[in-house]
């Protein structure tokens, strides 16, 4: 009616209606995606020189590789805090949507 | 001149050219692994989302919201501690035990599911059965479940298939061959040093990934008309 284009449909109506949903699919796909260690393990395993080295391959490394539970929990403790920094941000997005 | 047939050699690599306990044993142990942290998920999952769905609470919405905010939680970084303490408990190595972790693990997730199936089961229905005389277990037990059966079927396919695809718990938890899953022994024929039996590597992946495919199918034709209960109460 206004003459808007497809493009720009999707930019100024689309979009930022389900800009709520895009927030929540983003929070929930970076927690799952911050917890990945098979796909890393069994590709790479961290490597090379722990170029591909996450914080769950780090933690189970130093626990169970080398050893080194107490370093392995330290590790583990603060991926906890990031996912839990994370999640609070996912509740936050989930209640304001549906109050 | 005929086609010629792939090199006899690509044939000969398969699964079933190793011992027979090296493909069926994994198979066993992921089905053990996969239906016992169902039936426990689901038993527990039922009995939590019973009062949350039909009692009002002032704590039921912050419950369910820490329910959620379990789920977000990465599994990888609390499975050093868990491994430490299966080693206190003498627990390593124990199916029982991982699949009571498993159950655990996945129980958020259950929980929050059940609580919704069931809600959209009429407390009318349930409120007949105690006029006639039944107790609030045999209400749970001969109403709701039996309506809410499609929904169960769900959330126990859902958490069996975590389970069965599940990688990292077993990986630290089984560390004899005899109790590993599938998703593990898969893992052994990666091999030492980039040497990959990709034959047996492929075959084993077909028949590790045929049952959720099959289970897949179940719940997309069942999940159409699973909930179609407000035709139960009328008037």
């Amino acid at each position: 009616m206004d003459g808007a284009g497809a493009w720009q449909r999707l930019a100024f109506i689309t979009l930022p209606v389900i800009r709520g949903s895009i927030a929540t699919n983003l929070m929930l796909v970076t927690l799952q995606t911050l917890a990945v260690f098979t796909l890393i393990w069994v590709m790479t395993a961290g490597g090379p020189a722990n170029g591909s080295t996450t914080l769950p391959v780090l933690a189970y490394q130093e626990a169970f590789k080398f050893g080194d539970i107490g370093y392995g929990t330290a590790v583990a403790s603060v991926l906890i805090l990031i996912g839990a920094v994370f999640g609070g941000a996912y509740l936050r997005l989930l209640r304001e949507q549906r109050p | 001149m005929p086609s010629r047939c792939p090199a006899s050699r690509a044939w000969k690599i398969s699964p079933l050219s190793s011992p027979r306990s090296l493909l069926f044993r994994p198979l066993w142990n992921s089905l053990v692994l996969s239906a016992g942290t169902g039936v426990v998920t689901l038993a527990a999952a039922v009995l939590a989302a019973y009062p949350l769905s039909r009692y009002r609470s002032r704590f039921n919405t912050p419950f369910m919201y820490g329910i959620l905010f379990g789920t977000c939680l990465p599994i990888t970084a609390i499975m050093v501690p868990v491994y430490g303490l299966f080693v206190q408990l003498r627990l390593l190595d124990s199916l029982p035990a991982t699949v009571l972790f498993l159950a655990a693990t996945s129980l958020p997730m259950a929980i929050w599911m059940t609580r919704n199936f069931m809600d959209s089961v009429p407390v009318a229905l349930e409120e007949a059965a105690w006029v006639d005389g039944a107790s609030r277990l045999a209400g749970l037990r001969s109403i709701v479940l039996p309506l809410m059966g499609p929904g169960l079927g769900v959330v126990f396919i859902f958490v069996f298939i975590q389970a069965w695809g599940n990688f990292f718990v077993p990986f630290v938890l089984l560390l004899s061959e005899g109790s590993q899953p599938a998703a593990v022994s898969i893992f052994s024929f990666f091999g030492q040093h980039g040497a990959v039996a990709y034959g047996r590597l492929a075959a084993f992946s077909i028949l590790y990934s045929i049952p959720v495919l099959a289970l897949y199918a179940i719940v997309a034709r069942g999940s159409g008309n699973s909930l179609a209960l407000s035709g139960a109460v009328r008037g």
